[in-house]
């Protein structure tokens, strides 16, 4: 039984046409999977049908969702809760809007904790500096009681990622975790996403629109392209022998930033 | 990085000031040199000096004494109303934004219906209604005064909804009523701020306004309001009419101000200091 298992997904905006078609993939547990595509393509409403979080007016108008045979779609909303957080994490593109400024920051992990690990408030901050010291932060009592904005971006990724795993999750969700961040930083980041799921195990669906962050991170990879998936297989092969014409497009676009930052190397 | 203390420079002298205020009213009926309701018309319009440090009215009443007594009136209705209508109108703004729907159909239709009716009209109307009482002044600045507000605060928490801290705190398993209290609420304080400071100052002049109608507190009941009311026709030969319960109002607003930005800078962590 795979750990996340998707069939069929369907997502609409009212009565329009689907902005997710029939998408169908799993994800056994520990594993990775990469989900690629150009903006817009549905990768980001794939991941929020799955979390449960779709915007307001979108709805899943078909397929079936179960994670760990158990079938998402049908859950009362109490309990689809408890898995946000529980066991499944959510990591968000944008680090700069993803923390709550009025909050410190420590806080925002240990609130979490408490409602998942039913830690009181002494407990649940020992277990928010354990966080911070895993994705590499600084666990001291100063760091967890900084506000939002005193970290930079890179370290404000890495405090989402402490929230998100807080939890520890059996599927981790980085939608586009490294778009916003300079390159590296985003290299560092990857390296600690890759890092965490040694040691934690948890499995990592990875959302991206970039090529060269799947292929940091998962050995598998579905593309998608206006809702659909237009071509899944291994990376290396999607890479070498593009099959679709979405696929193509995308590789290259990225041989093509490869091919100008060659020419600059050249005088 | 440590933060200054609340409670230091301005914002000290400004609480102690209020603090000093509500003291003298709770203890008027020991500190005030006469009775304020006492008629002397031998020596109406008598002069601030010893014995009469405030002067005395048109007949002949210690004005020291009635702004005693009246600061009862005045801060009461002034911190009740505007406590009450700042509290209504967030919790109805928040309502009607975070969960929308025909909730938010009726509470912001409600208020339209309310703000269409030219303010003190509507006041009138209801206190007419009711009759005249403190406790209704207060009702009635509340039941119209929450409307800004709870417009201001919708605005707020719609355009928080969607942002992606609140989305953060949704899938990390935060129940709707948490969300709302402790992402959404918390960052669009700054209307509830200003409104807070600027209805104790609404409400004291409004219960004025009333009493001057003869619909707030009954004569001889002195209210700031009512002695600023009666001292504008003598304003000419008896300035400390006007003076006196303008300076008390004028305090009570500034200190109120004041605690009110204060509090709006210090609950913000990026405000530099």
């Amino acid at each position: 039984m795979s750990l996340l298992e998707v069939a069929g997904l369907s997502v609409a905006f009212g009565a329009a046409p689907p902005v997710v078609d029939q998408v169908s993939f799993s994800l056994e547990a520990g594993q990775s999977l990469g989900l690629l595509g150009a903006s817009g393509s549905g990768k980001s409403l794939t991941a929020l049908a799955v979390m449960g979080l779709l915007p307001a007016g979108a709805a899943v108008t078909g397929g079936r969702l179960s994670f760990e045979g158990e079938d998402l779609l049908a859950m009362d909303p109490g309990a689809r809760r408890l898995l946000r957080g529980g066991d499944m994490g959510l990591v968000f593109q944008e680090p700069f809007t993803a923390l709550n400024p009025l909050m410190r920051v420590g806080d925002q992990i240990s609130e979490s904790l408490r409602l998942h690990q039913g830690l009181d408030a002494a407990a649940a901050r020992r277990g928010a500096a354990e966080a911070l010291e895993r994705v590499g932060l600084d666990p001291g009592p100063e760091r967890a009681r900084q506000y939002p904005h005193q970290f930079s971006g890179g370290m404000r990724q890495r405090a989402l990622l402490a929230m998100a795993l807080a939890g520890r999750p059996r599927l981790l969700i980085a939608d586009e975790p490294t778009t916003a961040l300079d390159s590296t930083v985003q290299a560092q980041v990857l390296a600690l996403l890759r890092r965490l799921q040694g040691e934690l195990g948890f499995a990592l669906l990875i959302i991206s629109h970039d090529l060269a962050v799947i292929h940091a991170l998962a050995p598998r990879a579905l593309v998608m392209d206006h809702g659909a998936v237009a071509e899944q297989g291994d990376v290396a092969g999607l890479l070498n022998s593009p099959a679709s014409a979405a696929a193509r497009r995308l590789m290259r676009a990225y041989a093509a930033l490869e091919g100008a930052a060659a020419e600059r190397g050249n005088p | 990085m440590g933060r200054p203390r609340f409670w230091q420079g301005a914002t000290l002298a400004c609480g102690a000031c209020l603090a000093l205020l509500a003291l003298a009213a709770l203890l008027a009926p020991w500190v005030a040199p006469a009775n304020p309701d006492a008629i002397d018309v031998l020596h109406s319009f008598g002069r601030p000096g010893p014995g009469q440090w405030l002067g005395r009215d048109e007949l002949g009443r210690d004005v020291l004494s009635r702004l005693l007594y009246g600061a009862r009136v005045s801060l009461g209705v002034g911190l009740s109303a505007a406590l009450g209508m700042t509290l209504l109108g967030a919790l109805l703004g928040a309502l009607a934004g975070y969960v929308g729907g025909w909730l938010d159909g009726l509470i912001m239709r409600s208020a339209d219906v309310l703000m269409c009716i030219p303010g003190v009209y509507l006041i009138l109307a209801l206190m007419v209604v009711l009759g005249p009482s403190l406790v209704n002044v207060v009702l009635v600045i509340v039941a119209t005064g929450w409307t800004g507000l709870a417009r201001l605060v919708r605005a707020e928490v719609l355009s928080l909804k969607g942002r992606d801290f609140v989305l953060a705190a949704r899938a990390s398993g935060a129940t709707p009523a948490r969300v709302l209290l402790r992402h959404v609420l918390p960052n669009a304080m700054a209307p509830v701020y200003v409104s807070l400071t600027f209805g104790v100052a609404g409400a004291i002049l409004m219960e004025s306004s009333l009493s001057f109608l003869g619909l707030g507190v009954q004569p001889p009941t002195a209210s700031w309001g009512s002695i600023l009311n009666s001292g504008r026709e003598s304003m000419a030969q008896a300035w400390w009419l006007t003076v006196f319960p303008g300076l008390a109002i004028f305090a009570v607003m500034m200190a109120v101000n004041l605690l009110g930005e204060a509090a709006r800078r210090h609950f913000n962590p990026r405000e530099p200091w």
